[in-house]
Formats: structure tokens, C-alpha cells, sequence
């Protein structure tokens, strides 16, 4: 179903995604999720059509796509799959504190291995620090022509197979929040190592962990932007993921949308009526869908003014909120109109109801997304 | 066919209790009413004799007018019938209250083969309560008890003591007060609990026992209850090596007592 | 709550939280991860009575009225959502039926077995059209001198494969659609009748479902469960008495998961305080708690009519759907105030998130509740 406010360039791409995902991701999705171990097939399969390291500007070897491009892109990835999606949108989320404060060395660091085919990584959170990512207890001690880092770091995703992250530590706990500051970590880095794996409830396959950071040396030069920048580097990364995140809860909502929509003309009623034809399940179906529509409108507003170079902090902030609430509120609904078929593992949509949920909580949870525009609106 | 009677005490679920960190003083406004816990034990191991020796169970419970509510839990657990003594008054009751009472209700009903009850109850432990009721009755007291059993008039008992066992045998009644050992009280089921509804239960008023006026005042008074928080240490290892920190750890613990 | 809950009914709601923290607690999570019927915990609430409950004492039943039997079902559901639906379908709905609509005769033979414990009870209503595969799940009793003879498939069946009796509906009259459904009572070990396969769930799991295949099963004229026809009508009737104990199983765990937000957001410390502190946090568990108690009031009330044989279906109904809401929402809000650690596998909320939906959907369909309620409105 091409979207004809799209350029055609976008439609192609829309398009050559939307078969990537039928082709790869959907036929195996469930079956990965049943698992719960890394889908690292899809890494070399997605590097195939270019789309590995989407966010990678064009100077540094990327394929140069917009952010609308890249939402549409992901939009799809997140109909296939969210955790396939979720990895694959981690590649561009790792890499956006090198576009906010890289030097160009750094830079060609970073992205040279994202371009190579590697991952990126985004290690922030911490057992003692969640939304408040400031509460940060890894520290970075300046030893020399070296900085030592020790502490350890859970929920990082995809950081089990990550080649390159961005890892962030106190340069100085007593400044607390002000104190923290962002480094380039290679995997390779001795004293680096990966910790538990963390099982979770949806988006299973995708890959989170704890990292173990023992008096890992990494080059004065690793440290990206100043001392005591990491918390703005952090946020404004998270300001830049909001409208991905949330293209991938729009596709997570739509999949559950067309998936009640396919159940409401099968399946028949007493009377032998598709239950489509039921005015309570269409106003339900009709319900469901201006919500999809309206949290697509939301990114592609928030992406609009991006482009044009417009503060969009806010709007970015509701598109997240609204896309992931409304991914959360049509799986559930789709889950409900579908019945016991709906809610056993014959059908995917009770994965979607999984997975949807983890979207209100990653990325800066919907209560810190009001923070932020609350602030907005107040300042 | 032994005839038991087994005394029980209704107390505040110390769950429920609330310790005001500040002043340790104790919030039971929430607290709700259990049967002590070893009484619990006692009610049980009552239940399994009479099950055993095809005898009867009477319960007893004396305390503050609370002790109204008690009644169908108590006979969902196992006796047949229940006798209850209650009045504001007793809040304060202390053992030599409670056991001048449950005496003179006891000589009331007659003679029975057994008494049990709790080692001591679950809110002021004074286990005070079996020696002085068996003095009082004229009866042999048998405490600690982890393990009962009957053979005729002959009650042969497993005492608990510090660091070694004691069986002892009793002929003819005797007070029994037993531990938490010695049984693991079973859970009402369903029908238990509804046929407690239709088991009798009596209420003794005060006014019909032999008691003097001395008889009902408490010879200990509370004079105050606190809380008791266990404080953690927060003793953090901050060597430069972790080599150091365990050794440290070690050495701290030992210190304790602990390795 | 100041609700009169007589003095039994607190003393059997207290010997029933023992009970469930003996033997269902520690095992809850073991039943859910492993997705085996626990039939030995379901042997230990038949010798504490908790399968005959309300049933009458003439059959061998407690005798504790159908409030008693909801707070029963509120407790276990406080520790597994699976153990509750084992039982609901077993006392609601199977032994249900027999007791309200069977004949002296049939509730001899089948009854007391099922009031003991002795025999599991089940309960296979017809799924028509039900994709996919439209029409293959409709079973067909023929008439064959003094017996019927059954055809067809069930689907999704809890209890299904593990129970020894089951309360079947099938079309003895297929012309006439639902209204030429009957009800029959079967035996487990009937020739003829068989699992073709057991089939996973979101949640609930434990609680076995099952596709169960009748082929030429033949049942005697004297387990037609009342008259030819009237199984539509028995079947809503017991629907509408199992809503009011999946209002209580709704509840049972949207209040254990409500109780361990609250144990999270004391303990949790981010920006220097228990998240608990945040107003963010206490709206969501003041909201959730309003839900909660006035949906209870609901679910006795319904059960208070049944309890006095009074008319039911609107008031069973409204708790359908209002509970159906409150557990939904309760539940997302749940896992958002424990964030990464509630998403977690290995945390019960995440469980509670799972096993709320399948209380929510069972026995209803899409605006089924809406249609009983709005019918008695507008009669």
C-alpha cells in the first residue's frame, strides 16, 4: 500500500523494504521470538541492501537517506518484526553521539565499522540508574594517554555482539549528572567483557546485556565531545531515536491492525457473518486505525520540522509517546477481538502485544517523554 | 477415648505492625487478630490424638472481648466445641491472670485427660502459662514438648532441651505445652471451616467462675513496647584490589563471629 | 473495604490465602514456564473441597455459596492465573451446567464425581467459522436410535486432554444454525474422542488447551444435557456465571501485580527518591487501586445474585466488561512502573501481564457483554 505523500524515491525504498521484510523477517519472526536468542542471520541480509548503516552521512560512506526515508524504513522493519526492528534501528540510535560531538577521526572510527558491516552499541543505563540516567556509577579515570573505565552496564541492546559502542562514565562523580561523559569502547578492549544476558517477555530475540567494565583501557582520543558532556550528548541522542522508535511502534501497530482486519472478514459469526460486518467490531477496527494514522502523522510532523531545521524537542516527544501507547492499546485490542485464537501461539498477535509494550519503556520512558514536553511547554 | 482440651490465645498478627523508625514505637492500628502460632501447634496436635485415639477436643481461649472472632477459626481446625472468656478488661491479662482464669473455667467442666497448649504465645512469651495452670490443677506440667503420644492413661512425652532430647511419661492428666516442632498444622479445608458454623461455642461470663478479686489483677504491668529494627551495618570494601576487599571481607566477618 | 463479608467467608478467603501460599505460590512460576497441568495441585484443592465449593452438599459439594467460591478464586488467582482457570472451567462452567441444567440422573452419575474431585470438568463450546479453516471446528450430533452420534472439532478447549468429563455443545439440528445447538455431557475416555495437539498461550499457561477431535463419538440419549436445542441458552447462562469468577480471577492478579508495583516503586531509588514519591507513579496506583476495589464490589454483588438464585446475566455481564478494563489497563501500567526489571522473564509481574488477557477474554466475544447488558436495558 504505497503512501503517495512519499517521494517516489521514498515509495521504492518503502517498497524494497516492505519485500525485505516479507522475505526474511516475517516468515521467522515467531520462530525467534519462541527462541529467544539473537537473530544474527538478518545483520548480513539487511548490510545486502544497504540499510546497516542508514543514519552513516554520506562523507563517511553511508547510504545518505533522509529521516523520512529512514522512518518509512523502519516503520516496515517494525511491522515485521520489533525486535528485528529494534536491532536494526540500534545501528543508527548507537551512532548519533558521534553526529552530535564526533571529531572526524572519531567519526570515521565509528562508522567505518557500522559501514563494514558491524554493530554499534548504546551503553547508558545502569542497576542504579534508569530514567535517571545521571545516577550513572561507571567511572572513567584519566591514567596518562589513557582512559581507565570501570562499572558495570545493563539493558545495553545489542551490546553482546556489538563491535563498536558508546559506553558513558563518571569523569567526576562528584558533579554528579555534570560529571558524566561519553567514550568510544571497541569490543576487543581488554577488561571489556559481556555479562548475563537478559530474558525477557517480548522483543526476545533481540540482544540485551549487561556489560563488565574491569579497568578497560581505551586512547585519550576515544572521548567524544568534552568532559562533563555526556548527559547532553545522551539526551540529545534520545531526542534524535524518538521519531525512529516511534516509526517502529507504528509498524507494530499497524501489523496488529491488519491483522484483526484479516480475523474480522474470516471470521464468522453464529450466523455465519464474517464479524466485520458487526458494527461494534468495525467501530472497534475504525477506532484502532485512526490511532495508527494519527501516530504515523505525528513522526512524519516531527520529521517535517527536523528537515526544515526546526526545533522539534517536543513534537518528537509525542510522536514516541503517542506511537508506542498506540502500538500498546491496538495490540491488546487486536489480541481481544481475535479471542482465544488471538491469545494462543497460533497467531502472532499475542506477540505483538509482547513486544509493544517494551516500546513505552525504552528509549526514555513515556513518563520521561512528558517530562521533556511538559518542560517544553513550561520553559 | 481421652477427652482434650487444648487452650489457645488470640493475639495481634505482628505482621500486621507497624515500627515507627523514629521512636520505635509500635502502629498496630492495622493489625489484625491470628491464633498464636504455637497454640496453633497445640490445636493441631490435639486434633491428631483425638483422630488417633478416637477422642474429643474442647478448646479454650481467654482475652479482651476480641477474642469473639476467634471462635470459628478455631473450630474449623479441628475441636469440637469451643469455650470463651472475654472482657475489655483483660487486654492487660498476664500469665497469672490467664492461668487463675482457665483454672477455674477448667474445674467448672470437669476433669480431662489432657491439656495442651502453646510453649508460650506468640505476642509476651512468658511460657508461664502451662506450669502455673498444672500447679494450679494439682497436675503434672510437661513443657518443650516436641513429640506426644498416649497409650491408655499413660502420656509419653519427647522434650526439646537445649542440645538433647528427654522422653518422659506422665500417668494420669497433665498439662502439655509444646513447640513448633512438633507438628505442622494442617490448612482447613473448605467443609472444615463451614461445619465450624455449626459446632457449639459457650461464652463463660466471669460472674459464674470461683475467682476472688486478687485473682484477676495482673501482677506484671507493660510498661512500654518498642520496636526492634535490625540496622544494617553498611560497611563498604573500597581497597585498590579485590584481593584486598575479600581479605578484608573475611577478616570482618570473622570478627563477627561468623567464619 | 467495609463490604459484610460474613465472618465465614473471611475465615474461608484466610484458609484459602493459606492454602494458595503453601502449595500453588511456590510452584506458580515452574507451572507457567513449563506449561504442564499441575494435577497434583489440583488433587490437593479437591481434598480441600475447592472443586465442589457452591455445589450442593446433596452431591457432595461445600455448599459455600458463590461469593465464597469468588473469593477462593481471587486468592488463587493472587498466585497463578492458570490454577484459577483450571478451576473456573471446572466449576463455573462444567460442573455449572450439570448442576443447573441436569437431571436427577445425570447428576448422580456425573456430579458428585466432579464435586470430589474425582472427575475434571471441561467445557467445549462450538467455535463456528473460526480461521482458519472456516466450518471444520462445528460438531454434529446425529441422532442413531438412542443414541447421538458426534463429528467434528473443538478448538482451544482449557482443560482440554486432562479432564475426565466434558459439557460438549454440538448441532443436532445444523439447519437451523445456533439455534439447533445442544448440550452433552461426555466422557473423557469416550472411543472416538481425542487431543490432536495441545497448543501454547500468552499466559494462562498450565492451563491446558487443547483441539479436540470427535470422531463417531457416541453418546447415550440420557447425557442430552437438557432439551434438544437449548444449548445456546445454556451455554450463555454458564458463560455469564464463569464472567463473575473471571471478574474475581481479573482482579486476583491485577491486585498481586498492583501490590508488587508498589513493593517496586518503595524500594526503586532514581533522582534520589523512591519512585513511588513521583506523582507520575502515585496517579498511576491511585487509578489503578479505584479500579480495582470498585471492580470488586462488582464481582460480589454479581456473585451475591447468583449465591441468592437471583437474575444475573446483566450484572455478570457488566463485570465482564468492566473488569475486562480495569485488569487490561491495571497491567500496563504495571509494567511500566517496573520498567526493564518488570519486562523481564524473570521477574511475576511480567507473568501478570501475560495471564491478565486470557481472564479478559475468556468466555466473551466481542461485545458479547455489551449485547446482554444493552438487551436487558431495552427490554
Amino acid at each position: 500500500m504505497a503512501d503517495m505523500t512519499l517521494t517516489l524515491e521514498q515509495r521504492k525504498l518503502q517498497e524494497l523494504v516492505r519485500e525485505f521484510t516479507a522475505k526474511h523477517i516475517i516468515p521467522v519472526a515467531s520462530e525467534w521470538d519462541e527462541k529467544g536468542e539473537f537473530h544474527e542471520f538478518i545483520l548480513e541480509e539487511v548490510k545486502k541492501i544497504g540499510l546497516n548503516c542508514m543514519a552513516v552521512p554520506t562523507e563517511y560512506g553511508g547510504p545518505g537517506y533522509d529521516s523520512v526515508s529512514q522512518s518509512v524504513v523502519m516503520e516496515q522493519f517494525g511491522y515485521g518484526c520489533c525486535a528485528f526492528a529494534t536491532t536494526l534501528g540500534g545501528n543508527g540510535l548507537s551512532s548519533y553521539p558521534l553526529a552530535i560531538a564526533g571529531t572526524d577521526e572519531q567519526k570515521k572510527l565509528y562508522y567505518g565499522r557500522l559501514v563494514a558491516g558491524g554493530m554499534g552499541g548504546f551503553a547508558l543505563t545502569e542497576p542504579g540508574a534508569g530514567s535517571d540516567a545521571g545516577a550513572c556509577s561507571t567511572t572513567a579515570k584519566l591514567d596518562g594517554d589513557e582512559w581507565v573505565l570501570n562499572g558495570t552496564k545493563c539493558f545495553a541492546t545489542t551490546c553482546g555482539v556489538a563491535s563498536i559502542m558508546v559506553v558513558f562514565a563518571s569523569t567526576d562523580p562528584s558533579k554528579g549528572v555534570k560529571g558524566l561523559s561519553a567514550f568510544i569502547v571497541e569490543k576487543e578492549r581488554e577488561g571489556f567483557s559481556v555479562g548475563a544476558v537478559e530474558h525477557k517477555m517480548g522483543i526476545r530475540s533481540s540482544n540485551t546485556v549487561e556489560l563488565l567494565l574491569k579497568n578497560v583501557r581505551i586512547p585519550k582520543n576515544h572521548l567524544l565531545g568534552n568532559e562533563g558532556e555526556g548527559m547532553k550528548i545522551a539526551m540529545k541522542t534520545l531526542d534524535m531515536a524518538r521519531p525512529i522508535v516511534a516509526s517502529m511502534a507504528v509498524g507494530v501497530a499497524q501489523r496488529a491492525l491488519d491483522a484483526a482486519v484479516a480475523f474480522a472478514k474470516e471470521y464468522l459469526d453464529v450466523n455465519g457473518k464474517p464479524i466485520g460486518l458487526n458494527q461494534a467490531v468495525g467501530f472497534k477496527l475504525a477506532d484502532m486505525a485512526i490511532q495508527v494514522e494519527a501516530a504515523r502523522q505525528l513522526v512524519r510532523n516531527a520529521l517535517h520540522m527536523k528537515e526544515a531545521g526546526v526545533p522539534y524537542t517536543k513534537e518528537a516527544a509525542i510522536a514516541k509517546t503517542f506511537a508506542t501507547d498506540t502500538a500498546m492499546h491496538v495490540s491488546a485490542d487486536a489480541v481481544g477481538l481475535m479471542g482465544n485464537h488471538g491469545y494462543s501461539k497460533d497467531s502472532f498477535v499475542e506477540k505483538l502485544m509482547r513486544d509493544a509494550k517494551v516500546t513505552q519503556i525504552y528509549e526514555g520512558t513515556n513518563q520521561v517523554q512528558r517530562m521533556v514536553i511538559a518542560g517544553q511547554l513550561l520553559r | 477415648m481421652p477427652k482434650i482440651l487444648v487452650c489457645y490465645k488470640w493475639v495481634l498478627d505482628e505482621q500486621d505492625i507497624k515500627i515507627n523508625s523514629g521512636n520505635l514505637s509500635l502502629d498496630s492500628s492495622r493489625a489484625k487478630y491470628k491464633i498464636s502460632d504455637y497454640d496453633k501447634n497445640a490445636i493441631e496436635e490435639a486434633t491428631l490424638l483425638m483422630e488417633a485415639y478416637e477422642g474429643n477436643v474442647d478448646a479454650l481461649t481467654f482475652g479482651s472481648d476480641k477474642v469473639k472472632q476467634s471462635l470459628k477459626d478455631a473450630l474449623s481446625r479441628g475441636p469440637g466445641s469451643v469455650q470463651w472468656i472475654g472482657d475489655a478488661a483483660f487486654e492487660q491479662a498476664d500469665a497469672f491472670v490467664t492461668a487463675n482464669v482457665l483454672a477455674a473455667a477448667i474445674r467448672k467442666n470437669g476433669t480431662y485427660d489432657l491439656i495442651l497448649c502453646g510453649e508460650g504465645s506468640a505476642d509476651s512469651y512468658s511460657q508461664q502459662v502451662a506450669p502455673r495452670l498444672a500447679t494450679l490443677l494439682g497436675i503434672p506440667v510437661i513443657t518443650f514438648v516436641q513429640k506426644l503420644c498416649m497409650d491408655g492413661s499413660r502420656t509419653i512425652a519427647t522434650r526439646k532441651l537445649g542440645d538433647c532430647t528427654e522422653v518422659v511419661e506422665v500417668e494420669g492428666p497433665a498439662v502439655i505445652s509444646v513447640l513448633p516442632e512438633i507438628n505442622k498444622p494442617r490448612i482447613p479445608s473448605l467443609k472444615q471451616v463451614m461445619a465450624a458454623a455449626k459446632k457449639p461455642s459457650q461464652e463463660i461470663k466471669l460472674a459464674e467462675l470461683e475467682l476472688s478479686a486478687e485473682d484477676i489483677i495482673p501482677k506484671t504491668v507493660s510498661i512500654s513496647v518498642k520496636g526492634y529494627i535490625m540496622n544494617r551495618k553498611n560497611i563498604l570494601f573500597k581497597e585498590a584490589s579485590q584481593a584486598d576487599n575479600v581479605a578484608k571481607l573475611v577478616a570482618s566477618l570473622a570478627q563477627e563471629g561468623l567464619c | 473495604m467495609s463490604y459484610a463479608l460474613t465472618e465465614e467467608q473471611q475465615l474461608i478467603q484466610q484458609s484459602a490465602r493459606e492454602f494458595t501460599q503453601e502449595y500453588i505460590e511456590p510452584i506458580a512460576s515452574v507451572i507457567d514456564h513449563t506449561s504442564i497441568h499441575p494435577s497434583a495441585v489440583v488433587q490437593l484443592m479437591a481434598e480441600h473441597d475447592f472443586l465442589g465449593l457452591y455445589l450442593p452438599e446433596e452431591f457432595g459439594g461445600a455448599s459455600a455459596g458463590y461469593l465464597s467460591y469468588v473469593l477462593i478464586i481471587e486468592e488463587i488467582s493472587r498466585v497463578s492465573g492458570a490454577v484459577a482457570s483450571i478451576l473456573i472451567n471446572h466449576a463455573s462452567l462444567a460442573a455449572y451446567s450439570v448442576n443447573r441444567f441436569g437431571t436427577a440422573a445425570q447428576k448422580q452419575a456425573y456430579l458428585s464425581a466432579l464435586c470430589s474431585g474425582e472427575k475434571l470438568g471441561a467445557f467445549a463450546l462450538t467455535e463456528p467459522g473460526a480461521a482458519p479453516g472456516a466450518g471444520v471446528h462445528k460438531v454434529v450430533a446425529a441422532k442413531e436410535g438412542d443414541n447421538y452420534v458426534l463429528n467434528g472439532h473443538k478448538c482451544y478447549i482449557p482443560n482440554g486432554g486432562v479432564a475426565d468429563v466434558y459439557v460438549v455443545f454440538a448441532l443436532t439440528s445444523p439447519e437451523a444454525g445456533v439455534k439447533g445447538m445442544s448440550a452433552f455431557i461426555v466422557d473423557g475416555n469416550t472411543a472416538g474422542l481425542t487431543v490432536s495437539r495441545t497448543i501454547g498461550k500468552m499466559g494462562l499457561r498450565g492451563c491446558q488447551s487443547a483441539e479436540l477431535i470427535f470422531e463417531n463419538v457416541i453418546v447415550s440419549n440420557r447425557n442430552l444435557l437438557g432439551a434438544e436445542g437449548a444449548g445456546m441458552k445454556i451455554a450463555q447462562q454458564a458463560q455469564l456465571a464463569a464472567n463473575v469468577a473471571e471478574g474475581a480471577q481479573a482482579i486476583g492478579i491485577a491486585q498481586a501485580a498492583m501490590d508488587d508495583a508498589v513493593r517496586y516503586g518503595k524500594q526503586r531509588i532514581q533522582f534520589g527518591r523512591p519512585i513511588a514519591a513521583f506523582p507520575a507513579i502515585q496517579t498511576m496506583l491511585a487509578e489503578m487501586a479505584t479500579n480495582i476495589y470498585i471492580a470488586r464490589l462488582a464481582v460480589y454483588d454479581a456473585a451475591s445474585l447468583i449465591e441468592r438464585g437471583e437474575p444475573f446475566m446483566k450484572e455478570a455481564a457488566m463485570v465482564k466488561l468492566f473488569t475486562g478494563r480495569v485488569g487490561q489497563s491495571a497491567l500496563i501500567d504495571v509494567i511500566q512502573i517496573e520498567g526493564g526489571y518488570g519486562y523481564s522473564q524473570e521477574m511475576i509481574a511480567s507473568r501478570f501481564y501475560r495471564d491478565i488477557k486470557g481472564a479478559v477474554i475468556n468466555e466473551s466475544s466481542v461485545e458479547f457483554p455489551e449485547k446482554v447488558i444493552a438487551k436487558d436495558l431495552l427490554a
